[in-house]
């Protein structure tokens, strides 16, 4: 028995049973080093034009060949990442605090509160997400920073809905009312007896929400409406390239892989944090 | 026992991963005998039925032989195991609310039964799944038959699984605490009906419980298991009046005994299986002996205004309501509303202890969480040391806080699984900015080493320690603050007998020190028969007698209360309500 | 079941009542003048002109008036007139409706038709090799976007065997075998991640349900392993799953706006997104309502399936 959940998740990715997600992890490490370091690696510039070379396959001048201008395809998918990822990442940054925030207070300001903003949060949660993008940078147009404020205000009601959840169960705990029976107030239940207890779902949220933001980002400049080129993404190389897949296949197909194994890496991860939880949760 | 037993067990093992549940467990059945099996958690009681059953599956190893009329049922193939399950041996849980499929009507999950044992038509076995709840006394069997688990009663579903169990005649039936989550009442019915229906068919039953009580009143012959090992097994009457083993002895001894008149002073027997057994290895252990001289000083705390005063009583209840709304949303009006508490009138003296007892679904807690302050009654009026609790604000709230405390029942969910022991424990002085860091760790050590439990243990974790030694440390944490008020809902009622004893010891001791009042809410009439001054007995919201304990118990005014201290198994065989006769 | 069905239903037009205030709200929160985009530059800049164009147009009414006005022509089925191609809104939603729902139900079929089969393999044969591949197949089509699977379904498919229309629409009167065959690439799309999901829940709900004393009841009665998960355990393993396809239907008709993108499919979504990309506000405000609507029609039979399978859904209404 160990006492904590990252302890927990440690040693279980130690184990052999659980190969599978820690190479996935590795595999994350990876690429997010590589997307970091992205201007700095002795790669092409993943702007140089050459018309005389587009669509081309695979070869050694350019590993994954080269898209409709002729640029090399595996320097913009390393660069490209480097968008995807970091997108994705604010995204979930700005959810998981905002939503965190509104879970736990609207869990302790009172019954009334708390029926018409779960309310309102529910509205919001049903909303199909896509669309409630499409038409938020339909008008308010593109630009990173109102993308990732899109994609993070979608999956804030999702977050503080999970948050809320729990820290509702928590709430009706023995413990949390022992500690009412003290006297601690407001401030010190969300403090002691809420919040270290709302740390793994929340890691297990971040994860399925950081999977969640990398598909939205990825399916909005797949339509064109995310990330504007020159400046590469891995949905929006997708979308170009797929017109075309009749010349070069390839060109379409590798960066959609790369999208793939990251969201496949970032949902073995997150089924090992939420393999770690479930036992946590049914104590 | 001279026919040849129904069912032999030999030597079984059962092994979860490193974990030996069962270590070489063997009895033997008589046709139509019943045998208990009796141990505390963790004795492996559960694990022996179901093993018997060949229902343990995945990563659990099983060994030893069970052989039903000779059969070796270990070595039998999964298609005979499942003609045997239902027909030869069946089966009942403890849950009634799990143990039923709650999407399918109750009338087929019996008339399943019928179809896979008998050739009749689904017409046929549902005909005879209605007359089966007829025979276990469940009226507009036609209607029920319906019905879906939901829409039952706790007692009602336990008699559906009754007549599961019984449906194909079985030889044996192995009962898996069927009653623990049962109120007492309900228990007495349930426990007739199943022994009728033993009576009936000639079954054998294994019967499976915790409860010496229970097992006074039905059992032919008992084995009596801890940490997987059969420590002793005899006739019921050897085993009640000639036990051979201290364990045995001791865990009698401590069974709580509704018929023992009040005798002040008087300690609970404790089972010390440290001494009996050796130490177990990997629980911390208790202190060797609670020092009640272990500092534990006076937190200033007075609420002004209510100093000392043995003509004020410590509370009163005036009146009081706490009425839920069901359903109707938003709204302040539609929906079905649930009158928890109905016009409760109370009056606790300072230093005296009175139980509140009822069953499931009395508004016994509610009570409590008012007094407590941890819920607000609809109306009426709550009297600490004369001061209107609903109306405390700000610093006198503060001081109340300070001399009113909770302990709760359920010692795995009262204690922050992420907060130290010593954390935990001193928590309140935290709160109300008594002491320093410095000061909070001295004083932690002192209340642990005051209920029995190492000092040094302050920085462990609370799922180190047993159900026992949690419930300690949440007794600690209502000290701290130098309480003169204690609300104890269910405190000692999930804990094993042997650890029963020592924390209701434990608790009177500290209400000699302290002066201390206790509100001891509790369903269990026989442990309060010792503990309570006075008894008030709560049934549907409503306070239906209150009075001196002993006479509420040799001289009970009201018709439910008769009821409720008849339900109560003895443990003494001579008076036990035995419902088959004592074997020879 | 009646009082059951007549909440539900309410509850689902109040909340496509909200839906339609919040898309007349977004219309009204369009940067730029929709009188001054109408008139154009030339009589844009004349006040008398702009006056009583918005007079027409009923803009210089109070918000309240407005929306009210707006609903009941939505009421009797006035949609408004498409601002690029001058033809009526509903016309083109009542041709596209169809289209889109063609894509969803396909989708279902084949998330539910292979999701259930592999969930139900990786929780019974668990710790079995056929129980790991099954869950990593569901891994995998969990994570595979709609447009990754999508492109490498046409370079398969499309591209290099040649046996099945990479894009494109043919009305099912037209030709109803060529209709069918262009629905099987994008339905494969759409469903093959949703098939992830349903496989993965599945999976949880199933082992969840397993440890229930009733599952252990049924084979003490004497079922067998097998019939005891299909009789007892499968069909209240399936309420989650049911939840969650509800929950996530809103994922499936997301998808359709990437797979008629990326397939030509000429459906509610790339109406809604070629609108938005020329900022023709009736046709966004008309394919919103009709694809909420669609949305809330999916969410209405999700918890009639629910109640179906669970009795005690019917209790709390």
């Amino acid at each position: 028995m160990t006492t904590t959940f990252l302890s927990t998740f440690l040693r279980e990715l130690g184990s052999r049973r659980n190969l599978a997600a820690s190479a996935a992890l590795l595999f994350l490490l990876v690429v997010a080093v590589l997307s970091a370091a992205a201007p700095l690696l002795p790669i092409q510039d993943p702007l140089a034009i050459d018309t005389l070379n587009i669509l081309s396959g695979p070869s050694q001048a350019h590993w994954l060949g080269t898209d409709e201008l002729g640029r090399d395809i595996l320097s913009r998918i390393i660069h490209g990442g480097r968008i995807s990822l970091g997108v994705a990442l604010s995204a979930v940054l700005l959810a998981g605090v905002l939503g965190t925030l509104l879970g736990v207070l609207i869990g302790f300001c009172g019954p009334r509160v708390e029926a018409v903003a779960m309310r309102l949060i529910d509205v919001f949660v049903s909303l199909p997400e896509i669309f409630v993008a499409l038409i938020a940078l339909a008008l308010l147009g593109g630009g990173l920073g109102t993308l990732i404020g899109t994609i993070g205000l979608i999956y804030c009601p999702q977050f503080a809905r999970v948050v809320y959840n729990m820290t509702r169960s928590i709430r009706a705990r023995e413990h949390v009312l022992a500690a009412r029976s003290l006297g601690a107030g407001r401030l010190w239940l969300i403090r002691h007896e809420a919040l270290p207890n709302l740390y793994s779902i929340i890691a297990v949220q971040a994860s399925v929400t950081f999977s969640f933001a990398l598909l939205m980002e990825a399916g909005l400049s797949f339509l064109g409406l995310g990330v504007q080129p020159p400046t590469p993404s891995w949905g929006q190389m997708v979308g170009i390239l797929k017109n075309y897949i009749y010349i070069n296949p390839w060109s379409a197909v590798f960066p959609g892989l790369a999208l793939f194994f990251v969201v496949l890496a970032v949902n073995l991860v997150g089924d090992l944090l939420q393999d770690v939880l479930n036992p946590e949760l049914r104590k | 026992m001279t026919a040849a037993p129904l069912l032999s067990v030999r030597d079984l093992s059962v092994r979860f991963g490193d974990f030996l549940a069962v270590d070489g467990v063997g009895f033997d059945v008589a046709p139509g005998e019943v045998v208990c099996i009796v141990g505390e958690s963790g004795s492996g009681k559960s694990v022996t039925g179901r093993a018997i059953m060949g229902l343990l599956d995945g990563s659990v190893r099983r060994s030893g032989e069970i052989l039903l009329r000779g059969e070796a049922l270990q070595d039998a193939s999964e298609k005979r195991m499942n003609a045997v399950r239902g027909k030869e041996i069946s089966m009942i849980f403890q849950e009634p609310m799990t143990a039923l499929n709650p999407g399918m009507r109750v009338g087929a999950q019996i008339a399943e039964v019928l179809l896979l044992h008998f050739p009749v038509t689904r017409a046929e076995a549902m005909r005879r799944a209605v007359a089966l709840l007829e025979r276990v006394g469940i009226r507009d069997a036609k209607t029920r038959a319906r019905a879906f688990p939901h829409e039952l009663s706790g007692g009602m579903r336990q008699r559906v699984m009754i007549a599961i169990a019984c449906a194909a005649d079985p030889a044996l039936i192995i009962a898996d605490e069927p009653t623990t989550a049962l109120d007492v009442t309900v228990q007495a019915q349930v426990l007739e009906l199943l022994f009728k229906m033993q009576r009936e068919l000639g079954s054998a039953v294994v019967f499976v419980t915790h409860d010496l009580g229970v097992v006074a009143g039905i059992a032919d012959r008992v084995v009596v298991l801890y940490r997987g090992k059969v420590v002793e097994q005899g006739t019921v009457t050897e085993i009640f009046t000639r036990a051979q083993h201290p364990y045995t002895r001791a865990l009698i001894a401590a069974a709580p005994d509704v018929e023992l008149p009040r005798t002040p002073g008087l300690r609970f027997p404790t089972v010390d299986t440290d001494a009996i057994f050796g130490r177990a290895d990997g629980a911390p252990a208790s202190a060797p002996a609670p020092s009640s001289a272990a500092p534990v000083p006076a937190a200033p705390a007075s609420l002004a205004g209510t100093e000392e005063d043995a003509a004020t009583p410590a509370l009163e209840l005036r009146d009081l309501h706490r009425t839920f709304r069901l359903g109707g949303g938003l709204l302040p009006f539609g929906g079905k509303s649930l009158h928890a508490v109905n016009g409760v009138s109370l009056t606790i003296a300072p230093g005296t202890t009175t139980a509140l007892i009822g069953e499931s679904g009395s508004g016994k807690s509610t009570l409590g969480r008012c007094v407590a302050r941890l819920d607000r009654p609809t109306s009426g009026d709550i009297l600490y040391r004369g001061r209107d609790v609903v109306a405390l604000r700000g610093d006198e709230l503060m001081a109340f806080r300070r001399q009113v405390q909770t302990i709760f029942q359920d010692p795995f969910a009262s204690l922050n699984p992420r907060r130290t022991v010593g954390e935990a424990v001193t928590d309140g002085l935290a709160i109300h900015g008594l002491a320093g860091r410095e000061e909070r760790h001295e004083r932690a050590r002192a209340l642990l080493a005051r209920v029995g439990l190492d000092p040094d243990y302050v920085s462990r974790y609370p799922h180190q320690f047993s159900g026992g030694q949690r419930q300690r440390i949440a007794i600690a944490r209502a000290l701290a603050l130098d309480p003169r008020f204690i609300v104890a809902d269910e405190a000692v009622s999930a804990l094993d007998v042997s650890v029963r004893a020592q924390v209701l010891n434990l608790l009177s001791d500290l209400q000699d020190e302290h002066r201390l009042s206790f509100l001891f809410i509790t369903h269990d009439l026989s442990t309060v028969r010792q503990f309570a001054d006075r008894v008030a007995i709560m049934r549907a919201g409503e306070i239906v007698e209150d009075g001196e304990t002993e006479a509420i118990f040799t001289d009970p005014q009201h018709e439910y209360t008769r009821s409720l201290l008849a339900a109560v198994p003895r443990i003494h065989l001579e008076s036990a309500h035995r419902l088959r006769p004592l074997p020879a | 079941m009646l009082r059951f069905l007549g909440h539900r239903l309410s509850s689902a037009l109040l909340t496509l009542a909200i839906a339609a205030v919040a898309v007349f709200l977004v219309a009204r929160m369009i940067p730029g003048d929709p009188v001054m985009i109408m008139l154009g530059e030339a009589t844009g800049g004349d006040p008398a002109a702009v006056a009583r164009m918005r007079n027409e147009l009923g803009l210089d009414r109070s918000l309240f008036v407005q929306f009210s006005n707006w609903a009941m022509r939505l009421l009797q089925g006035d949609f408004g007139v498409s601002i690029r191609s001058g033809e009526p809104v509903l016309d083109d939603l009542l041709l596209r409706i169809p289209r889109s729902l063609e894509l969803i139900a396909g989708g279902l079929l084949v998330a539910v038709l292979l999701g259930l089969p592999l969930g139900i393999l990786s929780a019974r044969n668990r710790g079995r090799l056929s129980g790991a591949i099954s869950s990593i197949v569901s891994v995998i089509g969990f994570s595979a976007p709609v447009f990754v699977s999508g492109v490498i379904l046409v370079v398969v498919f499309g591209v290099w065997l040649q046996v099945l229309p990479s894009s494109g629409y043919v009305p099912f009167a037209d030709d109803p075998l060529l209709h069918l065959s262009c629905l099987v690439l994008p339905s494969l799309a759409i469903g093959l991640n949703f098939m992830g999901v349903v496989a993965r829940v599945t999976r949880a709900s199933l082992i969840d349900t397993m440890d229930n004393d009733y599952v252990a009841l049924a084979r003490a009665k004497g079922l067998s392993r097998g019939r005891a998960m299909i009789r007892h355990a499968l069909p209240n393993a399936m309420v989650p799953v049911i939840a969650i396809i509800g929950i996530r239907a809103g994922n499936l008709l997301g998808g359709t706006v990437i797979v008629e993108a990326l397939f030509d499919w000429p459906g509610l979504s790339s109406l809604l997104v070629s609108a938005s990309f020329s900022r023709d506000y009736p046709v966004i405000q008309g394919s919103l309502i009709a694809i909420f609507a669609i949305f809330i029609l999916i969410s209405l039979l999700i918890d009639l399936a629910q109640s179906f399978f669970d009795p005690r859904v019917r209790a709390t209404a």
